[in-house]
């Protein structure tokens, strides 16, 4: 019966002009969006490739130039023997976030995340942290790629298809007959949904496989499992609101405006406002202020100079074992050490409130994204695809890290006033980024998948109790 | 094998039909007269579950429509006033998609364009879209509908509206050999011709009431008339 009315729905949608036009669109849309994410993901990977090269090149090199340095003669700041020469440019590494499988699929955040920068004795540690992506356009909706389309356009498409699927039938006249057959109205109603959803999930999961594949990424996997996963109660969530809003009993003009009413909420406003409602209650300070500010703190700590150096000292005995008879207070480069620690000092306030603001916002959007399934399904999309705000932090809590490491690595030579051998290279801290537990992956995809689901199936539910009401005749 | 048991329907203050009691029996024609509003087409709709009953039962073939809805249906074939189809199916595929839902025995190709012929539809029209056929042409894929299903009733709203005359005739013969073949029909219609025509029974319905029924055989086309007039100008 169902298999039925399925196929004669599909038969009779099928000759229809409109559907044709809307299958065509909704192809191209998504050949467009594959098309940016895999140029987006290849751009990634020969960058990643690029700076890797170039840092084996510099490493390789490294222990010949050392060697020969001495014959040079070259002056302090661009001899690769010194500390600060090698740790500041010669024999910095590159941090790299590498992309994962799917991330062609979802370039989420990952165009305004750096996924790969140089370590240097001199980068401030905090740095990173104080990037804010001011524009929520770009933060929302990001690059026209894959999951941009499923998660904007794709629920408007299926809308564009169902908005009106008991109501015309109501209109046309062709209900009356349909229902004086053995059917009910819940078997009638789930036929044509299913004919609608073959159309438009087989484009849409034909085009997640091809973008997995030209990526390069196992179709048979967990991370696309999961992303059919998402897509499919994404598209039941819209479905289910078509159905709903047919079985409200009103016309086929009122369905599409009260429709794109709530792709309009859902989509667009609720997402902004939660970002303007977020960014309201926990303000960030503005870039500029932050950059004046940190300006200040490196000229007081300069300003103190050389009495910086024995509080540093001090502060660090581990950096001078069996004495301090080696330092050379004086020294530019040990006395630059002291400087720059005493300048992250000052700034720590000032990071500080900028990371606990940032925090303050991710928390609330955390816990507010539940009432857009698009915010939810954006999120989770960009949480397979490796490209989502967890990762970069994740990401960045190592480099900063590693920073630290970097940079205690080469005050310990400064302050011994060693000079580096061939053999240095060798032993110089190497980074390696650790990725997420794909555990907490899962369930927080899983959490969004729920978050979707449940008001889908409210949704649902709702439906079923309006269906033994609604009128078949008009009175 | 259609009864109706104290059957009635109101909105709110209006009282669409008043409590009716009625039976037809296998092989009998009821024809439902009356003037717009009289309470024809809500009793049909009450029949087809497509609205709720106030009080009473509407039974095909021993089953409650309200509480046996689906099951009661493939008891039923019916007819609306206008027919209204897929329009960018043909007839023959309309015929076939109501023939499926219908769940009757499948039929071949050959078998279901005899349907279409049989109720007098154009061979050249049964692969066209039904969007480009007149009503009439849709009236009579309806009829072919009805037919094939193949039920041991029939409801019938003012089937014949939009059929020329010679279609109406034919309608009538085929009515007749529906009924003979046992099947229940109760057909509202305008038509008193046609009602004294084909029909064993006729009752004249006025403002939600049955206010006369009687066999055809008991009465002549005049008489008839006349009863009809002298109930609407009450």
């Amino acid at each position: 019966m169902l298999r039925n009315i399925i196929r004669y729905d599909l038969k009779n949608l099928l000759a229809e002009r409109s559907i044709q036009a809307v299958a065509a669109l909704f192809a191209l849309l998504l050949a467009y969006g594959l098309w940016n994410g895999i140029r987006w993901n290849e751009h990634r990977r020969t960058t990643i490739e690029s700076v890797r090269k170039e840092q084996q090149q510099r490493l390789a090199a490294l222990p010949g130039r050392i060697a020969q340095a001495p014959s040079q003669g070259l002056p302090a700041f661009l001899d690769p023997r010194m500390p600060s020469v090698a740790g500041g440019r010669e024999a910095t590494p590159y941090l790299i976030l590498p992309p994962q499988p799917l991330s062609g699929l979802s370039v989420g955040q990952s165009d305004l995340y750096p996924f790969y920068l140089r370590a240097s004795t001199q980068s401030a540690s905090n740095i990173l942290s104080a990037d804010e992506i001011e524009n929520p356009d770009n933060l929302l909706i990001g690059r026209f790629d894959l999951s941009f389309v499923l998660v904007y356009l794709f629920p408007l498409l299926i809308l564009a298809l169902s908005y009106n699927i008991l109501s015309a039938e109501k209109e046309q006249g062709t209900l009356a007959l349909t229902l004086s057959q053995p059917v009910s109205l819940g078997r009638l109603m789930l036929g044509k949904i299913a004919s609608r959803a073959a159309v438009l999930l087989a484009l849409a999961i034909g085009a997640s496989a091809a973008a997995a594949a030209a990526t390069g990424a196992p179709v048979l996997s967990v991370p696309f499992a999961l992303w059919l996963a998402v897509l499919l109660v994404y598209a039941a969530f819209w479905f289910a609101l078509a159905v709903f809003v047919n079985l409200l009993g009103k016309g086929s003009a009122v369905n599409a405006v009260l429709l794109s009413a709530v792709w309009v909420s859902l989509t667009m406003v609720v997402p902004s406002a939660l970002h303007m409602l977020a960014g309201s209650l926990y303000p960030v300070p503005s870039r500029v202020e932050m950059i004046q500010a940190m300006r200040e703190a490196s000229r007081e700590a300069t300003a103190k100079g050389s009495t910086l150096m024995a509080r540093y000292l001090e502060d660090h005995p581990e950096l001078t074992p069996g004495g301090s008879s080696t330092v050379n207070a004086a020294d530019a480069a040990s006395r630059s050490l002291a400087v720059q620690e005493e300048t992250e000092r000052l700034m720590a306030p000032v990071l500080g409130r900028f990371d606990r603001q940032l925090e303050g916002q991710r928390a609330i959007l955390q816990r507010l994204q539940y009432l857009s399934p698009a915010v939810l399904a954006q999120g989770a999309m960009n949480s397979l695809a490796g490209s989502g705000p967890e990762r970069f932090e994740h990401f960045r809590t190592q480099t900063v890290g590693f920073l630290g490491r970097w940079r205690a690595h080469f005050a310990r030579l400064v302050l011994a006033a060693r000079m580096l051998t061939p053999a240095d290279v060798e032993r110089l801290p190497r980074f390696v980024y650790a990725d997420e537990d794909p555990g907490a992956v899962v369930a927080r995809v899983a959490l969004s998948w729920l978050g979707i689901f449940i008001p889908s199936a409210v949704i649902v539910l709702l439906s079923w109790m309006r269906m033994s009401r609604t009128r078949i005749v008009s009175a | 094998m259609l009864e109706a048991i104290a059957l009635s329907k109101t909105y709110g203050a209006h009282t669409a039909l008043h409590p009716l009691d009625l039976k037809i029996e296998p092989g009998e024609v009821y024809c439902l007269l009356g003037a717009n509003g009289a309470g024809k087409t809500t009793t049909i709709n009450l029949f087809l579950n497509f609205v709720e009953p106030t009080a009473g039962q509407a039974k095909i073939a021993g089953l409650d429509v309200t509480k046996q809805s689906i099951e009661s249906k493939k008891h039923v074939a019916y007819i609306p006033e206008t027919v209204m189809l897929y329009r960018n199916l043909t007839g023959l595929e309309n015929l076939e998609y109501f023939t499926a839902l219908a769940g009757v025995e499948k039929y071949s190709e050959a078998q279901l364009r005899g349907f279409l012929r049989d109720a007098g539809l154009p061979q050249q029209a049964e692969d066209k879209r039904v969007g480009v056929y007149s009503k009439g042409m849709r009236q009579k894929v309806g009829i072919a509908i009805a037919m094939a299903k193949k039920a041991g009733a029939l409801l019938l709203d003012e089937p014949t509206s939009g059929l020329d005359p010679k279609a109406s005739n034919e309608f009538s013969e085929l009515l007749k050999r529906m009924s003979g073949d046992g099947v229940a029909i109760l057909m509202a219609t305008h038509d008193l011709f046609r009602a004294k025509e084909c029909g064993t029974r006729v009752g004249i319905m006025k403002q939600g009431r049955m206010v006369a029924s009687l066999s055809t055989s008991e009465i002549g086309h005049a008489d008839l008339e006349r009863l009809y007039l002298q109930h609407m100008h009450d």
